[in-house]
């Protein structure tokens, strides 16, 4: 049904329809989380492993699943990989996991998936199912490690817990608070979307 | 094959097999969750009591405290390095966990540590710093520590509020004055 090459959906995600940029989709995790560029890594990874397995069974599932109850079959299935990646991260990485707190289990209602899901896995084979959604998935984790690191950069003086910025700089509190998170999404759409325009 | 038979049948199924995978899942990592709290909360009386190695829970419904010991508990010549309890105060945003630590005649505070707490970054969340805690190292737990806004004299059981954050200052005081007088009421009867 698409003519386009397979490799571009994988792509698409980074850029030309970066989910937090483009679609503004999963805009509560990437403003509430985002506070260092650890947490940014975390939670995009947790929801990449999520996207990836759920969009694939969902799209091999797709021709069973009646359409009536489509989104219930979704929504459960889209929980146990939430469940399964809070879990691990419980078990491996419990400081990520504290630092994380409620909004790993909040994946279940993240609409990046269901939105990938809807627009692309109920409709395209399991091989696209998943280029599309480890590009999505990968374009959400870069795009949190940018705003995570500008945040932790101006906010704390550190990159990734280590301090970079000199002595003397004194850190712009607001930054890490949800303000901070406001002006770099703000900003961060507003650059993306000065570029596409120069480009076009 | 109507379409609610086939609606049930597909949620029936996918739920099953979720419930399943779930229940397998939890039993796998269910050990390492609870290795990992058990490792948290030594690490966490170590760091309030220096050289503690094995711990006594002293049974009470209100506080979670340990009798923490130097030496294994099996051990006849084991020396008792104090108290430690975990207790909660009402903070800015919620609530702070914070694990306390008394000498064993619980006459003194050690020190403590702020397990949770929600407070604002740079304002409130500066409970956690070594400048804040040191105040308390040593203060008596006989009489009411007191939060002063400007310089505290120690002798006097005071502490000078963080600048910007009196609610946060006060919250842990507060919850370590109310902790203080009832465990030390749980422990004399424990005795």
């Amino acid at each position: 049904m698409d003519k386009k090459p397979a490799i571009y959906h994988f792509l698409k995600g980074f850029w030309d329809e970066n989910p937090v940029l483009v679609q503004i989709l999963g805009t509560c995790p990437t403003l509430a989380v985002t506070a260092t560029a650890v947490n940014g890594i975390g939670m995009g990874l947790a929801t990449t492993f999520v996207l990836v397995f759920s969009t694939v069974l969902i799209s091999i599932l797709r021709k069973l699943i009646p359409n009536e109850v489509r989104i219930g079959v979704f929504t459960v299935i889209i929980a146990t990989f939430v469940t399964l990646a809070d879990l691990f991260l419980k078990a491996y990485f419990p400081d990520l996991s504290k630092s994380l707190g409620p909004f790993v289990p909040l994946i279940v209602v993240n609409c990046i998936i269901l939105g990938r899901i809807e627009a692309f896995a109920s409709k395209n084979n399991p091989w696209l199912s998943f280029l599309d959604g480890l590009g999505n998935g990968l374009g959400f984790t870069v795009t949190l490690i940018v705003m995570g690191s500008i945040r932790e950069l101006l906010g704390k003086g550190t990159w990734f817990g280590i301090p970079v910025l000199l002595s003397f700089y004194k850190p712009m509190l607001v930054m890490i608070l949800p303000t901070g998170a406001f002006f770099t999404y703000g900003t961060l759409m507003g650059i993306s979307n000065a570029l596409k325009k120069a480009k076009s | 094959m109507n379409i609610s038979t086939k609606m049930i049948i597909a949620l029936t199924i996918v739920s099953l097999i979720a419930g399943f995978a779930l229940a397998f899942s939890y039993e796998f990592f269910k050990v390492k969750i609870a290795d990992n709290a058990v490792k948290a909360l030594n690490e966490s009386i170590s760091a309030v009591i220096p050289g503690a190695v094995s711990k006594e829970l002293i049974p009470s419904n209100e506080f979670t405290i340990y009798k923490v010991y130097d030496k294994p508990l099996d051990q006849q010549d084991k020396v008792l390095l104090g108290y430690a309890i975990v207790t909660y105060a009402s903070g800015y945003q919620g609530s702070i966990k914070i694990l306390l630590s008394v000498t064993p005649d619980f006459t003194k505070i050690i020190t403590f540590r702020v397990l949770e707490h929600s407070e604002t970054p740079g304002l409130g969340g500066n409970i956690v710093n070594s400048d804040f805690i040191s105040q308390y190292e040593g203060l008596s737990t006989e009489k009411e520590i007191k939060v002063i806004k400007g310089p505290s004299v120690k002798e006097n059981n005071e502490i000078s509020a963080i600048s910007g954050a009196t609610i946060s200052s006060k919250a842990v005081t507060k919850a370590l004055n109310e902790t203080l007088i009832k465990v030390k009421q749980i422990i004399e009867a424990n005795q």
